[in-house]
Formats: C-alpha cells, structure tokens, sequence
C-alpha cells in the first residue's frame, strides 16, 4: 500500500472516529441536503464510432451534522459554531467502459467545522476523493486538510493576528517551469503545504494608522531532484503595509508565489504606494 | 440594495458611536465621515480590513472576531435584548460577522442588521 493510500485511509479513519466518539450529539443530515441525478445520456466516443448510451448520475448529501451554539440570552462571549460532513458520488457510466470519453466516477467525503468565542476563532475542513475509471484499473485516492485560526485584541488593542494551514494536492498542468525543470510534456500532482500568517494593528497618534505583516509559504513533499535544483519546491513572499491617512498606504513585497497563486497576489513585488 | 434608511435612531446611532468612538473600535475619524456622510461607507475601507489577503477563511474569522466586540460595545451603550428570543447568540454574531466578512457591504448594512437582530430599550 503506497504512502498516499495509508494516509488517506488514516484520514478516512479519523473522520469516522470523530464521527463515533460524539455520535449521539450528531444530527443526520436531513432528507432536504440530499439531492440526486440519473439520467441516461448519450456518448460520443473520441474513436468516431457510433453513440453508445450511458447513465450520468450525481448523489450528494448531508451525512451527519451538529452545531455548537450556545443557548441562553444575549452574550458576545456565546460559543458558536458546528461541523458537518457532505458526500458526494458522480460519474457516467457507458455500454463500454473502453470507449467512454468520461471514464471517470468518483465519491468525495468533505468535513468542515467552525468554532468561535471571545478567546478566538477555528476554522477547519478535511476532505478525502476516490477517483477511478469504470472498471476500477485505474484510481487514486486524493485527501487534503486545513486549518485557520484567528483572534483579535491579542497584544494590542484591536490587533488582528491569523494563520492558516493547508496541504493538498496540486495539479500542476499549466506549470510550464515545472514542465522544463523535469523535462517533460505532462505532469503528475504533487503534495503541497501551505502556510499563511498575518498581523495587523492600528498605531494611535502619529502619520501611520495601521500597521500590516503577511508572510505566506508554499512548500512541496517529496519534491523531485531536478525540482528542488530548479527551486520550484519552495515559494515564500513576505509584505508589509503602512495605513496612512485618507486611505493612502505604502508597502512593499518580497518573494514570489507559486503558479497556481499568482491571482492571489494582493499587490506588486517590490514598493506600492498611493501618495497622491 | 437595501431599503433601510440611515437616521437617527438606536440601531444606525449605536452603529456609528462603536465604530468610530475611540474607545470602542475606533474604525475611522468623525472628521473624515461625520454621521450625516456615514451610512455608504464600505467594510473593505474601515481599518480592520485586512490589505494583504483575499483568503476568504482568514478574513472570515476575522470578521466573527470583530463582530463580537461590536456586539459588546453595543451592548455596553445600550441595554439591548434579542429581538427574537429563540435566535441564539451565535446567530446574531453570524449575522454581523456576515457583514463584517464583505468589503462592499456598507455602515448601512450592519445597522439594519443591528436593527433587525437587537431590540434596543424603547422598542416594545
């Protein structure tokens, strides 16, 4: 049993684990969530031969649920929050599993919580899919998790300090760096743990009104040779932002994303201002 | 677009003090938008928004955190109660922290929100 397969099935265990431990607090999902899909369609082969019929079908639903809120009256302090768990199975299914362009099913388990109060908030999610093709020759099981954490008021008054942590898998398709590094045409997914913190906090008197530290890390597990000798394993881009008056700012940024985050870079490398 | 009106009642009043009032979450200066000018401005333009994300759980979080101290400010000025007695507490923070959460949604936003979740002393 490959390394991915153990820890996926790990996962799988723990998500029915907690399942367990706290079940008779756990709602079932209700008979609204769930939502169902088949339908005969007809195929067109990529062979050019005849049409063939298959069934498309798509089942997704709430397996279980439970919330966290506090009963009781009026209380900025009250305990908030829930976790769910959603499955969904999908896939098209042909007269011949060889011709069938969409040979492809797959059956995700997806759990997410939240919990918050004064001393803090938690996000979490958890999600495990299992691919394969209608014959079950070909599968791959795929699982990532995250976690974020937030609170405010932790140094300084009004301060905002968050973090958040991901792995999961990355399709690197249309990485072309990643394509010459290993000089190849099609790549495989890979593992990838992602890191984000971010500090911000207003400054009381004076020309600044807030101060704003973001540090995000991108790293690849088991990074081939020619990857790490090309760098591509590790992407870091560290940015500070000075709040000025009447919404003018300066900031500057160092480092680089990796391609599949570009569009989430908030501002330009190097030094941004708006000073007139 | 909401149909609420900006005025000078409980919820739009207790709105503004706790955002801008040095002393609560001190969000921006009277200077710069006095009450009159207050209700079009944006979550995303008020200082704890933060600049250097987009990750929705981040500011999500956030928002749930900033959320509660706008409740306990509010609930500092004024003795105000659940409009709905069997909402809980936590739904009434979701509620905010939903407007806290959107850089678009304006002061107007979370004072209809603020109205329509908290019964404020001299409403029956």
């Amino acid at each position: 049993m490959t390394s991915d397969y153990k820890r996926g099935l790990g996962l799988a265990c723990a998500l029915v684990g907690a399942l367990a431990l706290s079940s008779s607090a756990w709602a079932a999902g209700a008979e609204g969530d769930a939502k169902q899909s088949v339908k005969p369609v007809l195929i067109q082969p990529q062979d050019g031969r005849p049409v063939m019929a298959g069934v498309k079908y798509d089942f997704s639903g709430k397996l279980a649920e439970r919330s966290f809120d506090a009963q009781g009256g009026l209380d900025p302090d009250a305990l908030r929050g829930g976790v769910d768990l959603t499955y969904r199975a999908r896939g098209t299914v042909a007269s011949s599993a060889e011709r069938n362009p969409e040979n492809l099913l797959d059956f995700a388990l997806d759990l997410k919580g939240l919990a918050s109060s004064s001393a803090g908030a938690v996000k979490f999610g958890a999600s495990l899919k299992y691919e394969a093709d209608q014959k079950f020759k070909n599968h791959n099981l795929v699982y990532g998790a995250k976690v974020t954490a937030a609170k405010n008021t932790l140094l300084f008054r009004n301060d905002q300090i968050a973090l958040d942590i991901a792995y999961s898998q990355v399709d690197p398709g249309k990485d072309d760096a990643r394509k010459k590094a290993l000089g190849v045409e099609t790549l495989d997914k890979y593992y990838r743990g992602d890191l984000e913190a971010l500090y911000r906090v207003p400054v009381a008197g004076g020309i600044i009104r807030a101060i704003e530290l973001n540090y995000r890390l991108y790293r690849e597990f088991d990074a081939p040779a020619a990857i790490k000798a090309a760098k591509l394993n590790k992407h870091e881009l560290s940015t500070i932002r000075l709040d000025l008056p009447k919404d003018f700012f300066v900031a500057y940024s160092t480092g680089k994303l990796p391609f599949d985050r570009k569009d989430d870079q908030a501002m330009a490398l190097g030094w941004s201002y708006k000073l007139f | 677009m909401t149909d609420y009106a900006w005025r000078r009642n409980n919820a739009c009043v207790a709105t503004y003090r706790v955002l801008q009032e040095h002393a609560f979450l001190d969000q921006f200066d009277q200077a710069d938008h006095p009450f009159e000018d207050a209700s079009g401005v944006k979550m995303g333009d008020l200082l704890y928004f933060p600049r250097t994300t987009a990750n929705p759980d981040i500011i999500e979080l956030l928002a749930d955190q900033i959320a509660r101290r706008f409740l306990k400010f509010v609930m500092k000025i004024y003795a105000v109660d659940k409009q709905d007695a069997a909402e809980t507490s936590g739904a009434i923070i979701g509620a905010l922290a939903k407007i806290f959460e959107d850089k678009k949604k304006t002061i107007l936003d979370l004072a209809e929100v603020v109205d329509a979740k908290l019964r404020f002393p001299d409403e029956n």
